[in-house]
């Protein structure tokens, strides 16, 4: 098992959408939850996806401005080789219409026969 | 008094430090326990002439298995059949880090090495000679092994990926048992909400336009350090989420996906020698074997554990020499060499019992005074747990020593145990 965890802060100028592009890898199933988080501790999900995603609007500047978004994914291992260690990667961009970046990037050597990583990717937009 | 409170609100923000490096953690999480043994027999019984059965279903078995069994051919007061059996691959490291896609694929892949058992037997007595003992070496391999179905490794894969949500779920209520982390999140927020408030106040005699965004500067930089302070706490708490052993619910999914269905066709061979008294002078080769058992499920797999199979067998044996009978004369026939043809019909229940019917048909190749003969038999096994198979079986006994056709009864009662075939899923975490 591997568990990632990441934060970053979006400084949106843009007046419009947020969006990511997510990769999980190439053939490996990954499911991915999308949370914005108030000051309340409340949270809700924004949406959820299975794959890989790009240029998908999370929401409105107007709704994310100084709230935290929670991007949680996880990714299973299920590649062909019982023997040789493989590189699993997940990229996560967070983006706005002009071009401000919020990312992360994680990747790691794994074996097969269902390895699972955890990856929570916090996101603030300012 | 906005102004002031916004004050307040970034002087009751902690210093913070935070670092940025990444923190991976892979751990394994041991104890899937295969229940890979199925076959009421051992390759050393066939090639003794004790098996309860003549044709077995193709699969893979565990690292080690001991067969004890009792047959009414040399019937004693305790069981006098006895072999074991090693499957190698499992003693090496590629046996610790199997592949969905290698080990339980939906596509039948040729094997050899990955599923070959070496065996060893010996049983005390035979019914024509109770001072005749016999030992065997054979082996086993299974080349296909059948196909690991969709529907089921679907299902397998679903509860796999309910522990891997449930992992959020535990990193939830770990982070919020945590006091700091909800000390620093809400001072966060606080913070969030000063930029807020900050944000759609318009410039005016009281607060100059270069006085908020320097205020909001400021906020953004104590905002960063307490968001790096929370990562490094959420990487630490989450570190503690205890791994555990597999489930038995695992277990049985992953068992169940791990019956196949497919053509299913094995190789296996071997020899077995005769010895009377125990003495080497009187120590020789009774038959030299080789075989393939080939076949497959008539019904299908996936609506549920129960199925009705066949298979088929092709043998060759060599007989050193037998006695032979025909009329009222003994002849000796050197170098025996027959073929069997078989074909069985099974019917799993409930993946645990199973009922078959086999019919072997033995001819003679060497064109020597042996006469055809054949073995039809009965066979019933339960499972009494992971690879535990008590069986029985019933039948006539080839007559290879005389042309009056099959005379004698064959009833055999044993258990097979097979030991230590855990292996290694990756990940799998439950708190």
């Amino acid at each position: 098992m591997a568990k990632f965890s990441d934060s970053a802060q979006l400084k949106t100028t843009s007046r419009t959408s947020i969006f990511i592009d997510l990769f999980s890898g190439y053939g490996q199933p990954s499911t991915t939850s999308i949370h914005l988080k108030n000051a309340q501790g409340q949270e809700e999900e924004l949406m959820n996806f299975d794959g890989n995603v790009e240029n998908v609007e999370i929401g409105t500047v107007r709704k994310l401005k100084y709230n935290k978004i929670e991007i949680r994914t996880t990714i299973h291992d299920v590649h062909d080789n019982p023997i040789e260690k493989v590189d699993i990667s997940l990229n996560i961009r967070v983006y706005d219409e002009d071009a401000n970046v919020a990312e992360t990037n994680f990747s790691m050597k794994t074996i097969g026969m269902g390895t699972i990583i955890y990856s929570d990717f916090h996101v603030t937009i300012f | 008094m906005r102004i002031i409170l916004i004050f307040l609100s970034v002087f009751v923000v902690l210093k913070a430090n935070g670092q940025n490096e990444v923190d991976t953690v892979l751990k394994e999480v041991k104890g899937i326990k295969l229940d890979l043994l199925k076959t009421p027999t051992n390759p050393s019984f066939q090639l003794m002439n004790s098996s309860a059965t003549e044709i077995i279903e193709p699969g893979m078995t565990p690292e080690f298995f001991t067969s004890i069994q009792n047959a009414s051919n040399n019937f004693t007061s305790l069981p006098n059949n006895l072999a074991i059996a090693f499957t190698p691959f499992w003693w090496g490291k590629q046996a610790k880090n199997l592949s969905f896609e290698k080990d339980f694929s939906e596509t039948n892949r040729l094997n050899f090495t990955r599923t070959l058992t070496v065996s060893a037997g010996m049983l005390n007595g035979v019914q024509q000679d109770q001072s005749l003992s016999r030992f065997s070496l054979g082996f086993q391999s299974t080349l296909l092994r059948g196909k690991v179905d969709k529907v089921k490794k679907d299902i397998y894969f679903k509860m796999l990926q309910s522990i891997g949500n449930k992992y959020f779920e535990d990193q939830r209520l770990a982070l919020q048992s945590d006091p700091n982390y909800l000390k620093l999140e809400a001072e966060s927020f606080k913070i969030l909400d000063s930029l807020r408030v900050l944000s759609v106040i318009e410039p005016n005699d009281s607060i100059t336009d270069e006085t908020l965004n320097g205020m909001m500067d400021s906020l953004e930089d104590t905002y960063e350090k307490i968001d790096n302070q929370l990562l490094e706490l959420r990487r630490a708490i989450s570190a503690k989420i205890q791994t555990i052993e597999s489930s038995p619910e695992l277990d049985r999914l992953f068992n169940s996906m791990n019956e196949r269905y497919g053509f299913k066709w094995d190789l296996g061979g071997g020899l077995a020698f005769n010895t009377t008294e125990f003495n080497l002078n009187n120590t020789g080769i009774y038959r030299i074997g080789l075989w393939s058992n080939f076949g497959g499920n008539l019904s299908k797999l996936n609506s549920g554990n129960s199925r009705l199979s066949i298979f088929f067998l092709t043998r060759y044996f060599y007989f050193k020499e037998i006695w032979y009978e025909r009329g009222d004369n003994f002849e000796m026939i050197p170098n025996l060499h027959t073929v069997d043809m078989g074909t069985k019909l099974q019917l799993h229940v409930a993946g645990k019992f199973s009922l078959a019917a086999e019919s072997i048909f033995r001819s003679d190749i060497s064109q020597s005074i042996f006469e055809n003969t054949h073995k039809i038999n009965g066979i019933a096994q339960y499972q009494f747990g992971k690879n535990r198979v008590l069986y029985t079986s019933f039948g006539n006994d080839f007559n290879d020593n005389s042309n009056f056709g099959p005379q004698n009864l064959i009833i055999t009662f044993g258990v097979n145990l097979g030991f230590g075939e855990d292996i290694d899923i990756k990940g799998l975490t439950m708190k």
